[in-house]
């Protein structure tokens, strides 16, 4: 029983852990905390469940069309409701995130209905017997993909030059210009991938929750574990993921009814009250 | 034909006039310097020059092209590079990678390499460090890093922004002897901002002087050494108690 509930945890934790991860490579770049991840999750989702669905594509078909158009959205987004209020105060911009969330959900429901609708995403659920214990394939596949994507950002970030690029501008945007780095550019693509990663979570989701035009609200709870995570550093979003994954978890079945609801939100405070920093807090070094 | 030149240039931050119809040319090959106090309006310049500010008037000419107005990547790839003040380095990343960045816009792999070699001949500190992050290197180191990196798009035009801020006076020299081969050696044009007017009136040909936001004085560096002024106020070489009377004095006649 408990090995099972940090199994579960672990796989819910890998897509709060996803979105976090959203959260974070905006804010690293841009400093703007992108409050619309949850709802572009639901949007990717979405967009897969249609492709499988009503044009029967196949799954992995349906994905690929999927990330692109979400790499187009987040781009979208970027060019036409953020660009055009650089310079503007920090809380115009979070302002302008919270209305593109709302608008999504309103637009996710306008155009799917708001009924609740049921998307394996191409994973069958069976058992898997690893000795003693049997852990659903559903985990398995979500955590074996969260991995997946880590290794590839990792290396993207790290051994690419436009990944390094990426990373050179969310350091210092003044001498990113001075290099050539078309810092603009640069924003757009971390838009882009940053819609894309909140789609490969909202697809993983969907075989263990239900797809609905609310479920963004779960971004919600990755606020928490990018916090905990250090808001700056990309394993730290995931393991900030995992750590409010498996509470969350095990507090639904050894603490009283509805904890399980408010755990994610009593470790945020927590974490503000003791580490603010977080986890892999890092020292201010950022220069604009 | 001049390799830059600005013709009456205006810039304004807000209501705040800074550079107020600045005019100046560098020559192919050669190393000019700027000389002004703080605030004269040196940054803002270079920064013009270099696409971060676009100027309200005025034109920026760089072999024969307007260039004012064009973003900042458009200018890198035109071959004007910039070392810009107070050592902006890329913090979390290492040395190697901050020079790959200088070399951002280049695609002759083979060549970068050679030149991240040659600028590792430059600095050798820079080759034993090669793979420690940014922010751990010492403040002089990083500025070295800068100009590095800065030498690493192979630019026809180096703007150096203070290069010689904060460092020891033997590393001032060791710089300046460097910045000399830059320009000697590589054939670079260098324009060189500095406040250490010594320095830069030992090594530049020619010499501008900056006074909030106004070329005041324009000539050759051998000129402006032996000016009295010029000694006065940049060179330190009066005593303190007359200097009050006549920089009022002087500054009328420089107008
Ligand atoms: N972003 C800005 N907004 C408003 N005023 C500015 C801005 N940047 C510079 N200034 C003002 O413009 C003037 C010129 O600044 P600039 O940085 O060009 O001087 P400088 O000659 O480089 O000085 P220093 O030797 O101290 O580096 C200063 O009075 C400064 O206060
Ligand atoms: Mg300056």
């Amino acid at each position: 029983m408990f090995i099972q509930q940090v199994i579960n945890g672990l796989a819910m934790g890998c897509i709060y852990g996803l979105v976090a991860l959203g959260f974070v490579l905006i804010y690293k770049a841009t400093e703007i905390i992108n409050f619309g991840q949850g709802d572009l999750m639901m949007i990717g989702a979405f967009l897969a469940f249609t492709c499988v669905n009503f044009l029967h594509l196949p799954f992995l078909l349906s994905l690929l069309i999927a990330l692109v158009l979400m790499g187009f959205l987040g781009k979208i987004i970027d060019r036409f409701v953020l660009r055009p209020l650089v310079g503007e105060p920090a809380f115009a911009m979070v302002m302008a995130t919270i209305a593109i969330g709302i608008l999504l959900r309103s637009l996710g429901g306008m155009i799917w209905g708001y009924d609740t609708y049921k998307f394996s995403a191409g994973i069958t659920d069976v058992p898997v017997r690893i000795g003693s214990w049997a852990v659903s394939s559903v985990n398995l596949w979500i955590m074996a993909i969260t991995v997946l994507l880590i290794i590839v950002l990792y290396f993207f970030f790290n051994k690419t030059k436009a990944g390094v690029s990426m990373e050179a501008a969310s350091q210092n945007q003044l001498a990113a210009y001075l290099m050539g780095i078309g810092v603009k550019k640069v924003f757009s693509n971390i838009w882009g991938i940053s819609a894309m990663v909140a789609a490969v979570a909202g697809i993983l989701l969907t075989p263990i929750q239900f797809l609905n035009y609310n479920m963004g609200f779960i971004g919600l709870k990755a606020f928490p574990a990018a916090v905990l995570g250090g808001f700056g550093s990309i394993p730290g979003a995931i393991v900030g993921g995992i750590i409010i994954g498996i509470s969350e978890s095990l507090a639904g079945i050894y603490l009283p009814r509805g904890f399980k609801e408010v755990f994610a939100w009593v470790i945020l405070i927590l974490v503000l009250m003791i580490r603010p920093e977080g986890l892999f807090g890092i020292h201010q070094k950022k220069r604009v | 034909m001049p390799m830059l030149e600005l013709r009456n240039i205006e810039v304004s931050y807000g209501p705040v006039s800074v550079a107020k119809g600045i005019s100046f040319k560098i020559e192919k090959g050669a190393m000019v310097t700027i000389l002004g106090a703080n605030g004269a309006g040196k940054t803002t310049i270079l920064r013009t020059i270099s696409g971060l500010i676009e100027p309200e008037k005025g034109k920026v000419l760089f072999e024969d092209q307007e260039i004012q107005g064009l973003e900042p990547e458009e200018i890198v790839k035109r071959g004007i590079s910039q070392v810009p003040e107070g050592r902006e380095v890329f913090p979390d990343l290492s040395v190697h990678k901050n020079l790959m960045m200088g070399a951002f816009i280049r695609r002759d792999q083979k060549e970068i390499g050679k030149d991240i070699q040659r600028i590792f001949g430059y600095f050798p500190v820079l080759h034993q460090r090669k793979d420690q992050l940014a922010y751990t290197l010492s403040g002089g180191e990083q500025q070295m890093l800068v100009i590095g990196r800065a030498l690493a798009s192979r630019p026809k035009l180096l703007l150096l922004d203070e290069p010689s801020l904060g460092l020891a006076p033997f590393m001032v020299k060791e710089l300046f002897g460097i910045i000399k081969r830059i320009n000697a050696e590589d054939g670079t044009t260098i324009l060189l901002v500095e406040q250490n007017a010594r320095m830069a009136l030992s090594i530049a040909q020619h010499g501008y002087i900056l006074e909030v936001g106004r070329i005041v004085m324009d000539d050759t560096t051998e000129r402006l050494r032996e000016n009295e002024d010029v000694q006065e106020f940049y060179l330190g070489m009066r005593e303190e108690g007359v200097r009050g009377a006549r920089r009022w004095k002087k500054k009328k006649q420089w107008r």
